[in-house]
């Protein structure tokens, strides 16, 4: 087997269901709360077969509630399946978890892991001790990733002076201080505006093409893996709806674009009649072009010298739509 | 072993650098505000010091101020620890915790521990000025203050162990600000944090004296008060029998729940 190949994780026939309580208002409904509460079950997980290879990238897309946290946090052992098997070079995360913890980096959210007032290196410093790194394997380690990611001249300024940018990059030394073969990244994109998602996926696109780190990054919007080559899953309901060749879904189904134009003159429902009118009023219109039938460049010469355009906005279709209409071919 | 704790002490030392480099945004933020009830307290005691005269026998006005000096100092220096974690946990910033090579919570303990040493310092530091220009000092003997250090590093360390158990519930109680002032509340109260126990009926006094809040704020204070070698070695001996009770319940709470937390989902 060549190395590439070597399967590193392996997940078959995972299920989580999650157990609350059903909350209903008003005094008597405390006193049925406490008593005999009502319970609701909610299939996160249901049924995921995933076996990925080691140097990896693969992506999860999927709505809100898909299930793609549950998954991940399966993965890295702080939640047990209620049913299937999970391996991680090996090992069982549920009962290998602290074992694990040495070859795999998460970064769960938002928040960041650098000491705020203080200077990256001693952020560096701290975790070369919390994974019992040898000194002259860590001193080489982090020679390596400043040059990687040319950090070497704002690893002795404090974090709070340093760019979105810079920060970002030292926050994913951190994470592969201590060289981990697997990297989870959940949601590392939420609530960033395009200029940073655009840093953050050339910064996951080096990570796995140059330290050969097998990746798993979630999210909610699929035009997030635009541009890097990744293997696609689809997670809908806690099942995968899709598990294949990103640039397959994007020829299918991402020919379709959102476009919203606000203009200036009163927008005639005519020039818009063979395609699918979403929204509209007087000056503003929302509404779906299929790109193959007509490519962007001609909608939009078109639309800017019948109308004075004050604004413009090009969306990919929501993943929603998009797992829609798999499952309406999958029929 | 060695290295397990060598690697905690590291993560105290980072915050304790931390905190020094905004040092100005705690004095003002936060011990500016303490030493101010101290003030207000100083005054309050003068005024009644000068209409009823002593108001626990053998503590003088001098020693009522400065009580209150070192009971702030220990007791506001460990922060909001049960709220942090309740944060953590509703926020689901602790997964990123718990996938790293360290128990979260002995984690946390040592996080507030480096942050409440600095705490402690600046407050008793202004607040002793504030106590001194109103009522001055006191007399401290030089070969008590070993002894005084080691009573009060193990307060701290007594306050983040209970406070510890308690925000543990927040994985049950949505509303860990609720528990956080439950908590606040009990060593205010029971703890003796701005007056000495002896100002309650003798029954809740002696109650009050035994329950593990007092050794983290009055018996330690009034030895700074009323140093003898004697009772300095009753009190670290509880102390160090209440730390080692709340860290073997700790230690079985902690792995209860993170077991079932990582079988039901919280
Ligand atoms: N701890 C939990 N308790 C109860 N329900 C949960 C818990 N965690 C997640 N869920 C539910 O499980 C489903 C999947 O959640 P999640 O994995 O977070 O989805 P995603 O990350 O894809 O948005 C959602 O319906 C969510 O409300
Ligand atoms: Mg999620």
């Amino acid at each position: 087997m060549k190395k590439e190949e070597k399967k590193i994780i392996s997940i078959k026939g995972l299920k989580k269901t999650f157990k609350t309580k059903v909350t209903k208002p008003g005094m008597s409904g405390i006193f049925k709360n406490i008593f005999s509460p009502d319970y609701k079950y909610i299939k996160a997980v249901d049924n995921i077969y995933l076996d990925i290879k080691e140097g990896e990238l693969v992506s999860f897309i999927g709505p809100n509630g898909a299930g793609k946290s549950t998954t991940l946090k399966m993965l890295s052992g702080i939640l047990f399946p209620d049913s299937g098997k999970i391996k991680i070079l090996g090992k069982d995360p549920s009962k290998k978890r602290k074992e694990l913890s040495y070859d795999i980096g998460t970064i769960f959210g938002q928040k960041p892991q650098l000491w705020f007032h203080l200077p990256p290196i001693d952020s560096f410093n701290l975790f070369a001790k919390i994974y019992d790194l040898d000194k002259k394997i860590y001193q080489e380690r982090l020679k390596n990733l400043i040059n990687l990611f040319e950090i070497s001249d704002i690893i002795n300024q404090p974090v709070r002076k340093l760019s979105l940018g810079q920060r970002m990059r030292c926050e994913f030394v951190l994470a592969l201080l201590h060289n981990p073969k697997i990297l989870f990244l959940d949601e590392p994109t939420i609530g960033m505006d395009i200029i940073v998602k655009k840093t953050m996926r050339e910064l996951i696109k080096k990570i796995n093409e140059k330290e050969k780190t097998t990746i798993i990054l979630t999210s909610h919007d699929i035009g997030d893996i635009e541009n890097i080559s990744t293997r696609l899953v689809i997670i809908n309901h806690g099942q995968i709806v899709y598990d294949g060749d990103f640039k397959n879904i994007k020829q299918k189904y991402l020919s379709k674009k959102l476009l919203k134009i606000t203009t200036e003159d009163k927008i005639d429902l005519k020039d818009f009649k063979d395609l699918i009118v979403i929204k509209k009023s007087k000056y503003y219109i929302e509404f779906e072009i299929n790109t193959k039938k007509f490519p962007l460049n001609k909608v939009i010469d078109f639309l800017f010298t019948k109308y004075k355009i004050t604004d413009i906005g090009i969306n990919e279709m929501p993943i929603e739509d998009v797992i829609e209409e798999i499952y309406r071919d999958q029929r | 072993m060695n290295s397990q704790l060598n690697k905690y002490l590291s993560i105290s030392f980072i915050n304790i650098k931390e905190s020094l480099t905004y040092i100005w945004d705690i004095i003002f933020g936060k011990v500016i505000f303490i030493a101010l009830i101290i003030f207000v307290f100083a005054n309050l005691w003068t005024v009644v010091f000068a209409s009823k005269g002593e108001v626990i026998p053998g503590f003088t006005l001098s020693m009522m101020v400065w009580y209150l000096v070192f009971g702030e100092a220990l007791v506001t220096s460990i922060g909001r620890f049960v709220k942090e974690v309740g944060d953590d946990i509703k926020s689901g910033e602790i997964a990123n915790y718990l996938t790293k090579p360290y128990n979260y919570i002995v984690y946390k303990i040592f996080v507030s521990f480096g942050k409440g040493l600095i705490n402690f310092m600046l407050v008793l530091f202004f607040g002793g000025i504030v106590a001194y220009l109103m009522v001055g000092g006191i007399k401290i003997s030089l070969v008590s203050v070993p002894f005084l250090l080691i009573v009060a590093l193990l307060a701290m360390l007594l306050n983040l162990v209970i406070a510890s158990v308690i925000s543990l519930f927040a994985f049950w109680i949505e509303d860990s600000s609720s528990l956080n002032y439950i908590y606040s509340k009990f060593t205010f109260i029971f703890g003796g944090m701005i007056v000495p126990l002896e100002v309650y009926p003798p029954l809740v006094e002696k109650i009050a004296a035994f329950l593990p809040f007092s050794y983290s704020a009055y018996h330690p204070s009034k030895l700074v008060l009323i140093f003898s070698f004697k009772t300095f070695l009753e009190i670290f001996i509880v102390q160090l029998l209440w730390i080692g009770f709340f860290i073997i319940i700790l230690f079985f709470l902690y792995k209860y729940i993170i077991k079932k937390v990582s079988v039901n989902g919280g």
